[in-house]
């Protein structure tokens, strides 16, 4: 089975369209390997409900398929279903 | 004695259709734009709906959830779509595709309705080309087609492993020109809560704009539900993380009877679960089980080493290989219906001879067709496939055998409708995966698209006209009626109610316990016993939600965790009504098995005396309530009912 990896993710939070928003740092600590990229913000935002927080809000869906990138590209639109051990 | 009146047409099954049409009440292209449509969701059924409603002169708006109508969960459909053109020249005809879905449904389908599936489905396959859909083409130009479960004939046309996507794509371009025609308002980012009734005919929704939690009252002469299946009852599933029953729970609610809620398919080809932090499954399409061979080890001490990781797929030798299906099932072998190939795997894994770690996997196995056809043709056909299995496994199945097991995917029971695609609400109509009609207890591979496709582009167009020709000169409804605002303070306050609760679960830590439950005790192979314990588990689960549930944040604004809360409850609903159906019904049919019902050799044993009906429940005014059943008799004049037999 895959080793557990930590390491610290940095995600743009903003309350709505015309709030200022800010950069929020979390640090993702012994996450198993073969968890999916949307998989890890699952268990985050478990993290911070327990916390009493706001979850991360974040689109995902299948979108057009196209071949494998090998880069990490993450925008709104486009999350892709990645493991994470690269 | 409620009387259940499907309006199936008189004559001859083949002719019902023609019948229908040609004696039907039409709106006239003037009054069709005094008319407003109401179509809740943009999948292939929603979308395509919109878009035909929309050409034809009504007045559509349409809602969707997510972003953008195109990213409705059909997207993600890979293999194909049958249709009855016989391209191949080997045998098939709308007959036989009506036959074959009626047998693959285990004789439980509303036979006119399936013919008029298979009658329409070389219409949809012109209509998608002259999208300019890019089907899957020979060497000459000509449409490509190939095999799916349960068909001894090769009708499936397909886009690469894509086809919902590019089919979705097809309905979602149609629909853009129609927005911007103006004949369709597209409302997206708003989900349906409740629907609105109007001296007994649904006459709007309520829906909550999900970026500004506000809730909007929308008025029109006709409600269209196009929503998709429950399987997300079951926490884990093949559908997308946001797909719902809640607006076909709000219907039922109102008094739209809920068909079949039992029979819920399990695909027997998703990649299996790795943990308990697993969020989603992800389906491996049927269609790579055409050349794909599924077999476990014949020795258990090779199943153990599998589950030890001492042994890998491709070291063991071919003579120690089970090939259980092709074993099993001679004359369909690795292309028996999802039912049958799904219960196939259980009995192996249940037997010890799982392929790994956890015990739960069984290989689908390429080597066989990389030797026969080498390796640029198997890439040709399956190549995205293959690559997004290595992207989540790390696998490549052009080296070691996939592993694979079964999941929940398709839902086949639904809102029930009658043959014009009403629900048992006058001016509420469902389409696609969220009605219950034409599959049965299971739907062959390939034939949900069918089904969409069918209902929005070439069925709802007809049948909606029927109902809204004595409508035109109704005039457009206020939304300050008080069926609107008594509809919407009451959704209000449930909102109140779920954001006050203030305990300390999250939706997603109740969802999985939901999730466990149902797959445990509804699942594969359902007993009295069992189910009985997993209705009981299921109304713990909802004291639980009830009394200690934490939603984060405000009900103004956006708020996930509240939207997830909504459906969740609903989840909760639907998984005790899968429940009680399942309990009803003594028999094993299709997607619903009961072990007590089964035969010597383990397959399904139906009980054609005393359950040859659509059963069809009937909310009594209250979540605490049961249920009650309504029976809609199946009547059969063109199949003649049979055991399903695949070995021969």
């Amino acid at each position: 089975m895959d080793k557990n990896i930590s390491f610290t993710l940095k995600v743009w939070r903003q309350k709505g369209p015309k709030a200022k928003g800010a950069f929020e740092t979390y640090q993702m600590k012994d996450i198993p390997g073969d968890t999916s990229f949307l998989e890890m913000l699952d268990i985050l935002n478990e993290q911070l409900i327990s916390e009493g927080k706001e979850p991360v809000v974040f689109d995902h869906g299948r979108t057009e398929y196209m071949q494998a990138q090998p880069i990490l590209m993450i925008s709104i639109n486009s999350i892709r279903y990645r493991r994470l051990n690269w | 004695m409620t009387n259940i009146d499907s309006k199936i047409p008189e004559g001859p099954v083949a002719e019902k259709w023609t019948n229908y049409k040609a004696h039907q009440k039409l709106v006239n292209p003037a009054n069709k734009r005094r008319l407003d449509i109401i179509v809740v969701g943009t999948g292939l059924a929603g979308a395509s709906a919109a878009a035909s409603l929309g050409e034809m002169g009504f007045r559509v708006l349409n809602f969707c959830i997510q972003d953008s109508p195109r990213r409705a969960h059909s997207i993600a459909a890979q293999g194909g779509i049958n249709a009855a053109k016989n391209y191949q020249n080997d045998g098939d005809s709308v007959y036989r595709l009506f036959y074959d879905t009626v047998k693959g449904g285990d004789y439980r389908a509303r036979e006119a309705n399936v013919y008029r599936l298979a009658e329409v489905s070389n219409s949809i396959i012109d209509q998608c080309v002259a999208q300019g859909v890019p089907f899957a083409r020979e060497y000459g130009g000509t449409l490509d087609n190939r095999s799916f479960g349960g068909a001894q004939v090769s009708r499936t046309f397909y886009a690469k492993g894509q086809t919902g996507q590019q089919l979705l794509l097809g309905a979602y371009s149609a629909l853009s020109r129609q927005v911007n025609a103006g004949t369709v308002k597209l409302y997206t980012r708003y989900e349906m809560e409740d629907v609105v009734i109007i001296d007994g005919r649904a006459r709007g929704i309520i829906a909550k704009d999900l970026v500004t939690g506000k809730l909007e009252r929308f008025a029109a002469h006709a409600v269209v539900i196009a929503t998709g299946g429950y399987g997300n009852a079951y926490f884990l599933s093949t559908n997308a993380m946001a797909c719902n029953c809640s607006a076909a729970m709000a219907c039922y609610r109102k008094g739209a009877w809920f068909a079949n809620p039992a029979y819920v398919q399990i695909h027997p080809t998703c990649i299996p679960v790795h943990g308990d932090k697993q969020s989603k499954l992800t389906l491996m399409s049927e269609s790579l089980r055409n050349d794909g061979r599924i077999w476990v080890p014949k020795k258990l001490e090779d199943a153990k080493k599998l589950q030890a990781g001492q042994l890998q797929g491709k070291d063991i030798p071919e003579e120690d290989r089970d090939y259980y299906l092709e074993r099993r099932y001679p004359a369909f072998g690795n292309l028996v219906p999802r039912d049958v190939a799904s219960r196939a795997a259980k009995e192996r894994c249940d037997k010890g001879f799982g392929v790994n770690n956890t015990g739960l996997a069984v290989f689908l196995d390429f080597s066989e067709a990389i030797n026969r056809l080498g390796k640029d043709v198997v890439a040709q056909r399956y190549g995205n496939l293959f690559d997004m299995y290595e992207e989540i496994t790390d696998v490549s199945p052009y080296v070691n055998p996939m592993m694979i097991y079964p999941a929940i995917h398709y839902t086949m029971g639904g809102i029930w409708v009658d043959y014009e695609l009403m629900t048992s609400i006058n001016g509420l109509f469902a389409i696609g995966e969220c009605n219950f009609s034409d599959h049965g207890a299971n739907r062959l591979g390939a034939s949900a698209l069918m089904q969409g496709l069918a209902d929005g582009y070439f069925v709802l167009p007809y049948t909606i006209q029927n109902y809204l020709a004595d409508q035109i000169t109704v005039p457009r409804f206020s939304t300050d009626l008080p069926e609107f605002v008594e509809a919407e303070n009451a959704i209000q306050s449930k909102i109140d109610k779920l954001m006050n609760i203030k305990g300390k679960e999250s939706v997603d830590s109740i969802h999985k316990k939901l999730g466990h439950v149902m797959w445990e005790y509804v699942g594969m192979g359902r007993t009295e016993t069992g189910l009985k314990e997993g209705l009981a588990k299921m109304k713990e689960i909802r004291k639980e939600f009830e009394t200690n549930l934490f939603i984060p944040g405000d009900k103004e604004g956006m708020n996930v965790e509240l939207d997830k809360a909504i459906r969740l409850y609903d989840f909760i609903i639907m998984g005790e009504l899968i429940a009680y159906d399942a309990l009803n019904r003594n028999e094993s049919c299709g997607g619903h098995f009961r072990e007590e019902y089964q035969t010597e050799e383990g397959e399904a044993k139906r009980d054609d005396e005393n359950f040859f009906y659509v059963a069809c429940w009937e909310y009594q005014g209250s979540d605490e309530k049961a249920p009650v059943l309504l029976k809609e008799p199946l009547v059969y004049e063109a199949i003649k009912v049979q055991t399903r037999n695949y070995k021969s």
